[in-house]
């Protein structure tokens, strides 16, 4: 199995309760090595260098495949927007300036390449009313329902694991603008800054959709915890 | 600070980027109010269970015929037909990223 990249040791991370090993190649620019041979990759594959674009092909398939994947819901839409995301940088490779890491730019590509699947099949699609799973609060700013705690609960193996997989498929129902966050933050684990340039969004835009799509997520394990429905 | 407003920064809180002041006011808050600790407590435990699943994996198998479609894909794709485009994925725009 080829294991998930962007996960080990030395690429930086954000800090905090969610602390997690973050890809940002700009950082790893200034003290690595792994960023001058992407450098060296991105100048070959300028140069027609196919040997380049299959290494970079191994290198990012399982980025772009795991986003593909938590956008399109299928492994075959996710394998087509593989091939058109990797051709899409080869054709393209000469108008990428270097300014934002490659991985950003491929980011950005597949993403593309994602929504405009969605797009084609939108009557195939049934997302999720996130308001219907916001929490609401009385006139002085104060919850109107008790709020249960589950989390005990959830330290139970076999209920942590069938969450896990339960969470995949309620990400998967979330509005494609909602999903593209998530999937991009915590998941791929980038930060708001990557997320808002790969998107085109303001960081302010980036964070309120995480935001929504968290409290959405934590409402439907909440209602499934407690049998009100998932 | 009411139930609201931590819940407007609580995103912030969980990522640590929550500043020094609104998380000041945020943890007096938290100290006062059981339902919001439930809040902060089962989100953390939501996003930890989405990171403990992880990504999802590639056979090797389906990862070499990937590759090679991808690559047998390289003369047509010299060719500049049916390019999903580099731009802006909200817009759907074509416009070459950096």
């Amino acid at each position: 199995m080829r294991q998930a990249l962007g996960r080990g040791a030395g690429e930086g991370g954000r800090e905090g309760p969610f602390a997690r090993p973050v890809a940002h190649d700009g950082a790893a620019e200034a003290a690595g090595t792994a960023a001058v041979s992407e450098r060296t990759l991105v100048a070959r594959l300028k140069g027609g260098d196919e040997a380049a674009f299959e290494e970079i092909v191994k290198r990012y398939e399982l980025k772009v495949f795991n986003l593909t994947r938590g956008l399109l819901r299928h492994d075959d839409d996710a394998q087509d927007a593989i091939q058109e995301t990797f051709l899409s940088v080869f054709r393209n490779i000469g108008r990428f300036k270097e300014n934002s890491s490659l991985s950003t730019w491929i980011y950005r590509i597949a993403v593309n390449s994602a929504l405009m699947k969605i797009r084609k099949r939108r009557h195939d699609q049934k997302n999720v009313t996130i308001e219907e799973y916001m929490p609401e609060f009385d006139d002085t700013g104060h919850r109107v329902a008790v709020v249960p705690d589950w989390h005990p609960a959830v330290d139970q193996l076999l209920l942590n694991k069938e969450l896990g997989g339960l969470l995949r498929t309620w990400i998967a129902e979330l509005a494609p603008e909602y999903r593209t966050v998530f999937l991009l933050r915590d998941q791929e684990e980038l930060d708001n800054e990557q997320v808002a340039e790969i998107l085109g969004l303001s960081i302010a835009a980036v964070k309120s959709r995480l935001h929504r799509a968290r409290l959405y997520l934590r409402e439907r394990a909440k209602r499934y915890v407690y049998g009100g429905g998932a | 600070m009411n139930c609201r407003h931590l819940l407007d920064a609580l995103s912030d809180y969980l990522d640590d980027q929550a500043a020094a002041s609104v998380r000041a006011d945020l943890e007096a808050h938290l100290a006062e109010c059981r339902s919001c600790t439930v809040i902060v407590e089962t989100s953390r435990r939501t996003l930890r269970i989405v990171t403990d699943v992880g990504s999802f994996e590639i056979p090797d198998e389906l990862s070499q015929r990937l590759l090679k479609k991808t690559m047998a894909g390289l003369a047509s794709a010299r060719t500049g037909s049916g390019d999903p485009g580099t731009g802006n994925p909200e817009s759907g725009g074509t416009e070459s990223g950096s």
